[in-house]
């Protein structure tokens, strides 16, 4: 990992069409700035990461075909 | 082409029903290709990777079970996407099917999306929505709802 020291109001370039800017640091946190274009995608990594594992549970049914159709049935006639 | 799957057996592959997600699925981010297997006489659908076999979600309409459910495509998703028209956008949304079908949940907050005209799909994590990880899908018999308190 590459990692660079920056003091408020300084900015980050990545490439050269995407820029991150320190806007504000207090003792819990930083405040960044993101300049990007449209077609990049910005998220914050933990709705990522929520994703993945959420993802992970709809893996591998645990119901067979069969047997999810015949519970559906059931559930759908109750 | 056929492919071997561990849940829906020999599958035939029509290239013109492949979906291709450029970014992957998050924590899939290797296997782009899938087929969309609709089950029977039932809600449900399998996404099948044709790359791996094993390979194999569960997933629903969210429209079948939340006829208001609604969010808008971000400008990235647009474009990874191509662009589609209204008409030509597709949605799922991955289910979480454990042993008893009455409990399964979905994931509100990030649909699988696609482009009829051009195949290209993705999964849209959606930012600052209501919608979580886990909606139920169908509501819970009233002695469960009490264990639930």
């Amino acid at each position: 990992m590459l990692v660079l020291s920056r003091k408020k109001g300084e900015t980050i370039m990545i490439g050269s069409d995407i820029e991150l800017t320190v806007l504000e640091v207090s003792a819990d946190g930083v405040r960044i700035g993101i300049t990007a274009p449209k077609e990049v995608g910005v998220l914050r990594k933990e709705l990522y990461l929520t994703t993945a594992t959420s993802n992970q549970e709809s893996l591998k049914p645990e119901l067979s075909i069969a047997e999810l159709t015949k519970q559906y049935k059931i559930l759908k006639n109750k | 082409m056929f492919i071997q799957t561990s849940f829906l057996g020999e599958m035939a592959i029509n290239e013109e029903e492949v979906l291709t997600f450029g970014s992957g699925i998050p924590g899939f981010a290797d296997f782009k290709r899938y087929m969309i297997v609709p089950l029977e006489d039932s809600p449900f659908y399998y996404v099948q990777s044709v790359e791996e076999g094993s390979l194999v979600f569960v997933a629903v309409s969210p429209f079948d079970f939340f006829p208001e459910y609604s969010f808008t495509l971000p400008e990235h998703a647009m474009k990874e996407l191509g662009e589609p028209t209204f008409e030509n956008v597709r949605v799922l949304n991955l289910a979480t099917v454990k042993d008893n079908v009455q409990h399964a949940t979905v994931n509100l907050a990030a649909p699988i999306v696609w482009n009829t005209a051009s195949r290209a799909a993705a999964q849209v994590i959606l930012q600052d929505t209501a919608y979580t990880t886990r909606h139920r899908l169908f509501p819970l018999s009233p002695v469960e709802a009490k264990e639930e308190i």
